[in-house]
């Protein structure tokens, strides 16, 4: 539209004259109309468009979950049938027929299906930039719900993960993001994925960031938490918003039960770590042998865990109703610790095996045995504490947790979260910290990182990076001595000043919030003949960025460009020089730091 | 394995600021503006089609999965029902805990489990899980009933008293009224089983003023009252009863025997009546009867009689008594005297051997007798009207303490102790 020609046209009137103002045509409203309705006018900056994105992948996500977890209950009830005891036919036949079944599939055509998923989609992130293959996603549905509705002894909150990474992973390709987004929605969707499996979206967020992502990045945590709200409310929307468990209320009532806690968590700790050596053990000799027995290992892992489930079917698949039987006191504390025993025994057999499925449900189910057992032994032993098993279930499961997956903060929430009980906070803080300390002390490394290693993969350890100290600027930083002038200084005062020193650059305070520089020999090259009285604030004209010491030791080497000096000044006051620095001083406090990776634990995995 | 797919080079030109980029790049570096392609929009609008697709399927499937489940639940909660029926409290308990895990959110489900636990003498289980439902449903009568007979089974009283007065007060779904009358008198034979009969008082008093409308509510009622010493109360419930069924035996049975709390004997004596040409076999109630009728005859302290009556009742009473200890003696061996002396014994091979405090009650009562023997005559009574009383408290005294020696059977002997014992309440 011409901005000279009026917005309305004005009709003629009777001496056939057109007066001052126009009335606008109908070409000229549809003109506007389109300009309105433009595509440009909709366009999004990236960061917007992340978060939209976020939410459609969280929901995508929970559509799939929630399949995903009918479906293991289809197979469930079609192979072990409708009891919690199967009869002894099923238990012996369904584990080790799906095992034939799966393994074929996983080697034959899903290869990257193998696993629980939390590895494979940390490769993907730090190694294929964010790129997951469809069939991945297939096959490890497929391959995942027969493996645990037919029996073997894993969860589905990994699996559900890596599905949730794969659909995002997919979408992010064919709307062409770029590299950098392509790698964060792969996480973006693992936390939609494992948000729905579990029911706890603050759980599902907590561990991608802790354990895949590892950084607490504004932009990319709002993404995490979009798409994990979304996906669990299209997952409750379905199936429900009851908790997973369904505990009673429990209190703290005498300070000496933190003590009984605090056996547990030290109880927890040397379980976890018999888990994991075992794990680590296991994998990697199963491995060994010929490549053809991988099409059977699956089926006689079946077939032993269905030999133990003629007696104990609550070792079989998940579990998640046996730890609710668990914490209503169902069991004596001497089934509830073999229970515990041969979830171990069980769960490494179905992993080592090559089974695809996850982790998270057996260490739940452990800790739940575990926790049930020394509750009622301590219950005998110190009756008037009077815990009840319940709570002793409750925080075993946070511990093992801990002690396993080495998670501590998603550790705490998960069971605050699927209890919907924070007045256990304190017991399960205590108890997941000690089996934590104990589970790192003998065993460095925790047990997502020794599986990547065992598979070949260098993926960084996100637990050692949490613990690397970041360095910062004060680190690096230098007294100011001798080396600044201030903008009110003549340049005559300022030439005086700088020839009795030996610095070759000099930082300049202008005033209020800005910094200048010059360099020894610019200022000596100014001739005497000069006005030499200007101060040195009309003579600079160029502004140098400054620091504070608390800024990481990164953004002085992004600030520094071509300035061989940069002034730290405090922050309630910018003319304040705390001290000063250069490239040289930012090198040397990173040598210094002596950062230093340590791949001796796992041997790779012979092929 | 490819890094990025992205195997072309395209450039595109900013719509913004013209600037020109790789496409790869996703946003324009001069403004940062992302540009939508028309395969991006594409592939957006597609994922909503997706995303409503998804929709829909899912909640076909859950649908399924939801009646299946459904059907699996309903089948074994039916299942454990016929086990609780056949008495095999574990095999319902794993039935309900199977119908459980299909439909967890069942409140009945939950309840059935723990009643079922709870019969199979799992009371910690039981605990947890009404522990559960309590937590939920603090006023529901029928959790609040489980508690209260769950701690029953541990002894603990107080905490049985306190889930019982719950469930009394709290909510029932079917037939509130009955449920509420059946806990009461669930709490009262509790109470009377503590052998607190005051609090069972107050309960089945409470019971009749609600007024139960089931006869079998209200025999029982009378029964339970007669064991709370409310013999008054106890005939209005049995009349309630026979209001409605005038040929209860049991209805006339109960009458009775509150009658004969109340020493109304007449009326005892026409309930018993009842009661047994109603019900021929009642054989106990028979002999009743006839001990009732004997008292009738021999009782001085009926209304209407004449002094004449009352002297030879007295008399005839006396007599008894005398011969009552006599026939006591004869079978514990012992001669009596006269003389309030330790009565010899005959017994063999008992030879110098001490009295027992038996042989030294009948040889007094003996001499008592013999002493008051000129006074306790029908002439001797007529002339002395007042000697009527302490006569008859005498023979009450000698059937109290002979029958702890030994036990009546002569229905005179009877008769008279049952006088004995309602004169003996009375006077307390």
């Amino acid at each position: 539209m011409n901005p000279q020609e009026p917005a309305i046209a004005k009709p003629k009137d009777a001496s056939g004259s057109r007066p001052a103002v126009s009335t606008p045509t109908r070409r000229q409203y549809w003109t506007t109309l389109r300009t309105m309705l433009s595509p440009q006018r909709f366009s999004l900056r990236e960061e917007q468009f992340f978060l939209l994105l976020a939410v459609l992948i969280g929901i995508l996500s929970g559509l799939a979950v929630v399949c995903f977890r009918l479906l293991i209950d289809f197979l469930h009830l079609k192979l072990l049938g409708s009891g919690l005891q199967p009869s002894v036919p099923r238990v012996f036949l369904a584990p080790m027929l799906a095992g034939l079944v799966i393994a074929f599939l996983v080697i034959r055509f899903f290869p990257r299906a193998r696993g629980s998923g939390v590895n494979q989609t940390k490769a993907a992130l730090y190694i294929y930039d964010g790129y997951i293959p469809m069939s991945t996603v297939v096959g490890k549905f497929i391959t995942s719900a027969l493996a645990i509705g037919s029996g073997q002894s894993l969860g589905p909150e990994d699996p559900a993960l890596q599905i949730g990474a794969g659909l995002a992973s997919a979408l992010g390709r064919r709307l062409k993001l770029s590299r950098e987004k392509l790698r964060l929605i792969a996480p973006v969707g693992a936390a939609a994925g494992l948000a729905a499996a579990f029911n706890a979206p603050i759980t599902a967020v907590l561990f991608v960031i802790e354990e895949v992502i590892g950084r607490w990045t504004a932009g990319i945590l709002g993404a995490v938490v979009l798409s994990a709200i979304s996906s669990a409310v299209v997952e409750r929307w379905f199936l429900g918003d009851e908790p997973l468990f369904r505990v009673p209320a429990y209190h703290l009532v005498h300070w000496g039960e933190l003590g009984a806690y605090a056996s547990l968590g030290v109880i927890g700790g040397f379980a976890s770590l018999i888990f994991v050596k075992y794990i680590a053990f296991l994998r990697p000799k199963l491995r060994q042998y010929p490549s053809w027995t991988r099409y059977f290992q699956p089926a006689a892992a079946g077939l032993l865990i269905g030999f133990i489930g003629i007696k104990f079917p609550q070792v079989m698949g998940a579990g998640y109703n046996y730890m609710d039987q668990a914490m209503h006191e169902q069991y004596t504390w001497q089934i509830l610790a073999v229970l515990g025993a041969l979830k171990i025994l069980t769960t490494g057999l179905s992993f080592g095996s090559g089974a695809p499925g996850g982790l998270f449900a057996p260490t739940l189910f452990m800790g739940a045995m575990i926790g049930g057992a020394v509750g009622m032994a301590e219950r005998q032993i110190v009756p008037y504490l009077a815990i009840p098993v319940g709570a002793y279930a409750l925080v075993g499961m946070g511990t093992l947790f801990a002690g396993i997956l080495r998670a501590p903060m998603t550790s705490v929430f998960m069971i605050l979260e699927v209890s919907g009980n924070y007045s256990m906070i304190v017991p399960v803080i205590l108890s997941n910290a000690i089996a934590y300390f104990i589970s790192r002390t003998f065993q460095p490394t925790p047990i997502f990182d020794l599986l990547s290693r065992q598979d070949g993969l260098d993926l960084p350890s996100l637990e050692e990076e949490r613990e690397v100290p970041l360095l910062r600027v004060e680190d690096a930083m230098r007294p100011a001595v001798g080396q600044t002038l201030t903008g009110d200084m003549t340049l005559l005062d300022a030439q005086q000043k700088v020839q009795g020193s030996a610095q070759e650059f000099f930082v300049v305070g202008m005033g209020g919030d800005e910094w200048s520089g010059i360099s020894r020999a610019s200022l000596l090259e100014i001739p005497a003949d000069s006005e030499l009285d200007v101060p040195l604030s009309i003579v600079l004209t160029t502004r140098i960025p400054y620091l504070h010491p608390d800024h990481p030791l990164d953004t002085a080497l992004r600030l520094m460009g071509k300035w061989p000096l940069l002034p730290v000044v405090h922050r309630a006051n910018v003319q304040q020089l705390l001290g000063v620095v250069s490239l040289d001083d930012v090198m040397r406090a990173y040598r210094g730091a002596g950062l230093h990776e340590n791949h001796a634990e796992a041997a790779p995995v012979v092929p | 394995m490819p890094s990025v797919i992205d195997s072309s080079p395209a450039t595109i030109r900013c719509t913004n600021c013209e600037t020109e980029f790789f496409q790869r790049l996703g946003r324009c570096p001069g403004c940062g503006q992302l540009v939508s392609t028309p395969s991006s929009r594409m592939v957006l609008s597609l994922t909503v089609v997706l995303i409503f697709a998804g929709f829909g399927l899912t909640q076909c499937l859950v649908k399924v999965h939801r009646d299946t489940e459904s059907a699996l639940a309903v089948r074994w909660f039916t299942r454990g029902e016929q086990a609780m029926q056949a008495h095999l409290p574990a095999t319902a308990a794993d039935c309900y805990r199977t119908a459980l895990s299909y439909d967890p959110e069942n409140g009945q489900y939950r309840l059935h489990l723990a009643q079922a636990l709870l019969a199979d003498n799992r009371l910690a289980e039981a605990r947890a899980h009404l522990s559960s439902l309590w937590d939920e449903e603090p006023a529901d009568g029928e959790v609040n009933l489980t508690l209260a007979r769950l701690f029953e089974r541990r002894g603990d009283y107080s905490k049985a008293v306190r889930y019982y007065s719950n469930a009394i007060n709290g909510v029932w779904n079917d037939e509130p009224r009955a449920d509420r009358i059946a806990t009461r008198f669930e709490l009262a034979n509790f109470l009377l089983q503590q052998h607190k009969l005051a609090q069972a008082q107050a309960e089945l008093v409470a019971i009749q003023a609600d007024g139960p409308a089931n006869p079998a509510d209200q025999l029982l009622l009378g029964n339970l009252l007669l064991q709370v010493n409310e013999p008054q109360r106890a005939i209005q419930a049995f009349d309630a009863v026979l209001q409605s069924d005038p040929n209860s035996a049991q209805a006339w049975l109960g009458k009775a025997q509150a009658s004969l709390v109340l020493a109304d004997y007449k009326e005892a004596e026409h309930a018993i009546t009842n009661a047994v040409d109603r019900d021929p076999k009642l054989s106990d109630a028979r002999r009743q009867l006839e001990v009732v009728r004997e008292l009738l005859r021999l009782d001085p302290a009926l209304r209407g009689l004449s002094l004449v009556e009352r002297s030879q009742r007295a008399a005839e009473a006396f007599e008894l008594a005398m011969k009552r200890i006599n026939s006591c003696a004869t079978q514990q061996g012992i001669t009596l005297t006269s003389q309030n002396s330790s009565a010899s014994t005959q017994s063999a091979g008992s030879a110098g051997s001490p009295n027992s405090p038996a042989q030294d009650e009948l040889q007094r009562l003996y001499a008592a007798a013999m002493q008051k023997q000129s006074s306790a005559t029908e002439k001797a009574l007529r002339k002395d009207p007042d000697a009527i009383e302490p006569t008859m408290q005498f023979v009450f005294d000698v059937e109290r303490e002979t029958v702890a020696i030994c036990p009546a059977t002569d229905k005179g002997d009877r008769a008279l102790l049952l006088l004995a014992q309602h004169e003996g309440e009375a006077v307390k």
